[in-house]
């Protein structure tokens, strides 16, 4: 006993004393000064308790980090998304997109606004004319031997119906008109009639064309 | 007749969620064991069984968690005991001239060793980067029963930080999870350095004391003080 109480001295050092808790949390999460870091691990190389202390310090931070990251996270999927300003809105993908597609509708739609030259000298039967559908139509129409002056123009459909009349004449031997767009395959007749109806319903030159997606 | 520390010493509460203030204060002046380093000292450099017996006992623990903690579990015991021989080998060729400061003296031999780790475990990943770059990887993961305890606590800390203040909540968010230093989270949410401690201290202490109601209204709690 004698021998033991021998072994004691007292120290007046101060990494004889165990360290706080807030010590302990501070050298867990490595938020030590220099000088507190060298006192509380001087202490613990040498203290089995505060070993014990911080093993369970370490084990209380690691359950309250989880704790709270999932706190946090569910905190922030309960909480109502703000409403983003326009602004927000335009971001580079999203305008490079817009830029692409305005430019494509804008390419397209001149592409089917420009009306197609169609030059048509057979007659009725002699030669099957395809054209575009979908695209307005510029005819050139073979006007030779016919009468000068006013004349009326008809489009029919292979059934006789008619899709589009207007009025024309000749000049140098042509007949120029701008047809609108047809919006359905098939053969069609573009008639030209004179102004004075005689026995025959007026009716000078007959022509065919067949339309079908062209571009 | 040696004296370990586990016989000198009034360990403190072990439990940092049971700890208040009152307690902590008892353990810090409570203290560590009063050692006669200069016999310790004397013993080992004289080769005695019983001093290299009580330099084991006091030192083993500490350094075996310091490098674990610096290192990760690889090759443990190894270096304990490298490290064990070195401080041996020091005292006997007569390097700590001053027995009293053999605590500080370990310390630097194992921070000296960590460091000395780190630098060949650099060196082997330069060297065998294709071969073998995960051997130095220090693993911390706990077992599954360790990994199971820890999701359970996490999950009844939730339910109990629901029930805290949300400026008490935010100090516990800010520091543990987050890991900002106190004197930034002072600085952003005004607080002297006093305030914050007692926050934080009152913030755990609730958060202890809920999560302890949970945890006895569960039935769990009987369970754990009973294990």
């Amino acid at each position: 006993m004698e021998k033991a109480v021998a072994f004691r001295t007292i120290m007046n050092e101060p990494c004889r004393d165990h360290p706080d808790e807030d010590s302990l949390e501070r050298f867990l999460l490595h938020q030590c000064q220099e000088d507190e870091l060298e006192l509380v691990e001087t202490h613990i190389i040498a203290c089995e308790a505060c070993v014990t202390r911080l093993e369970t310090l370490e084990f209380n931070i690691e359950a309250t980090k989880l704790a709270l990251k999932s706190f946090v996270q569910s905190v922030r999927l309960a909480e109502p998304k703000p409403k983003g300003s326009f602004l927000s809105w335009l971001t580079l993908p999203r305008l490079s997109f817009a830029g692409a597609s305005l430019a494509f509708g804008t390419l397209a739609l001149t592409f089917i606004s420009l009306p197609r030259d169609v030059n048509l000298t057979a007659y009725r039967g002699a030669e099957s004319n395809y054209v575009s559908q979908w695209l307005p139509l510029d005819l050139h129409l073979n006007g030779r031997d016919l009468p000068s002056g006013p004349l009326n123009l008809e489009v029919v459909d292979a059934r006789g119906e008619k899709m589009w009349a207007g009025s024309t004449s000749v000049k140098n031997d042509q007949i120029h008109v701008q047809i609108p767009r047809f919006t359905a395959a098939g053969q069609y007749f573009i008639r030209i009639y004179s102004t004075q109806e005689d026995a025959s319903g007026g009716l000078l030159r007959e022509f065919s064309i067949q339309t079908k997606p062209l571009f | 007749m040696v004296a370990t520390q586990s016989q000198l010493s009034p360990e403190p509460s072990p439990d940092g969620d049971h700890q208040t203030g009152e307690a902590s204060e008892k353990t810090s002046k409570a203290g560590y064991p009063p050692v006669e380093w200069c016999v310790l000292v004397a013993q080992v450099k004289a080769g005695e069984d019983a001093g290299m017996e009580q330099l084991y006992k006091l030192f083993s623990r500490g350094i075996r968690y310091y490098l674990c903690r610096q290192l990760g579990p690889q090759e443990l015991e190894d270096k304990v005991h490298d490290t064990f021989l070195i401080v041996v080998n020091a005292i006997r060729r007569g390097d700590l001239r001053e027995p009293e400061r053999l605590m500080g003296f370990v310390r630097t031999v194992v921070r000296r060793q960590v460091a000395a780790y780190i630098e060949t475990a650099v060196h082997n990943r330069r060297e065998q980067a294709d071969l073998e770059s995960g051997v130095t990887v220090a693993d911390r993961k706990q077992n599954p029963e360790q990994e199971a305890m820890l999701r359970q606590k996490s999950e009844l800390m939730k339910t109990a930080l629901a029930a805290l203040s949300k400026r008490d909540r935010d100090i516990l968010v800010r520091f543990y999870l987050y890991e900002q230093p106190q004197d930034q989270i002072c600085r952003e949410m005004d607080l002297t350095e006093t305030q914050f401690r007692l926050l934080k201290s009152r913030a755990k202490a609730k958060f202890g004391e809920i999560g302890k109601k949970k945890l006895a209204s569960s039935g769990i709690f009987s369970v754990l003080v009973r294990a």
